[in-house]
């Protein structure tokens, strides 16, 4: 978990896009149709395959397996999603936080000051893009520090203007 | 494929021998994975609201699908 400093507050947390969630987890949402189909076949199909099964027995047996597909899928889904929610740019009074969640167990987490922060640079690309208001941020730092950039935020207007506004805040604060 | 010859497998004792393994283990591994990542969220999300419902939406989806799972394997059996 990430501490905050004494004193710090959160000013924002900024995630990706749910579209680019649903864009690059589109094959699972796809696999997941797949089971259903299998239910719509009917039984008499499988009873050349299990001629020692009853037609009961077959159905049950085609649900069983389409809820054992459902339930891998669905878990797949709720891992993709999780990892999803967890990779986020935190911004707050002293410094930005940005969160890359890689998989469930793996997360690279960037800690740059505020006043470090030299130029904010967001892209809008294409008309989906121009739609449903995403784009990617850039953040550059002075110094060494690694610069943050995420794709497929949501309202990257939005984002730097908070940026921008914490940075200032910063800046006319108490020393 | 699975005639009546001499030494065929029987798909159909296979399928009933390997059907209660599937699904003990798929429920441990949803009990499992359903307390990590409830852990996860409770760690990393910073938002109670959004880590109550994700972790409703886990539980009562995957309640339904275990529940459908078991009444398929019930129906089997019996």
């Amino acid at each position: 978990m990430i501490k905050l400093q004494p004193g710090e507050k959160i000013i924002a947390k900024i995630r990706k896009h749910w579209l680019m969630f649903f864009i690059e987890n589109s094959g699972i949402v796809f696999v997941g149709i797949l089971p259903l189909i299998l239910l719509l076949v009917p039984s008499s199909f499988f009873v050349q395959f299990l001629p020692t099964l009853d037609s009961t027995q077959i159905i049950a047996l085609i649900g069983f397996v389409a809820a054992v597909v459902e339930l891998f899928i669905f878990m797949i889904f709720m891992i993709l999603l999780t990892t999803y929610y967890l990779d986020v740019v935190i911004v707050t009074d002293k410094r930005i936080l940005d969160v890359e969640q890689i998989s469930l167990f793996s997360r690279n987490v960037v800690t740059m000051p505020i006043e470090k922060i030299e130029d904010v640079k967001i892209e809008t690309l294409g008309l989906l893009a121009e739609v449903f208001k995403f784009g990617s941020l850039d953040i550059q730092t002075a110094g060494e520090i690694k610069e943050v950039h995420v794709r497929g935020i949501r309202y990257p207007e939005r984002a730097r203007d908070i940026i921008m506004e914490a940075y200032r805040l910063n800046k006319s604060g108490p020393k | 494929m699975f005639g009546s010859y001499p030494g065929a497998v029987d798909l159909s004792v296979l399928i009933a021998n390997v059907l209660p393994a599937v699904f003990s283990i798929l429920i441990l591994i949803f009990v499992v994975l359903g307390l990590i990542l409830a852990y996860h969220w409770r760690k990393y999300a910073y938002n109670l609201p959004a880590t109550f419902l994700f972790q409703l939406f886990y539980w009562a989806v995957g309640a339904f699908l275990v529940a459908g799972m078991s009444t398929a394997f019930i129906a089997f059996g019996t």
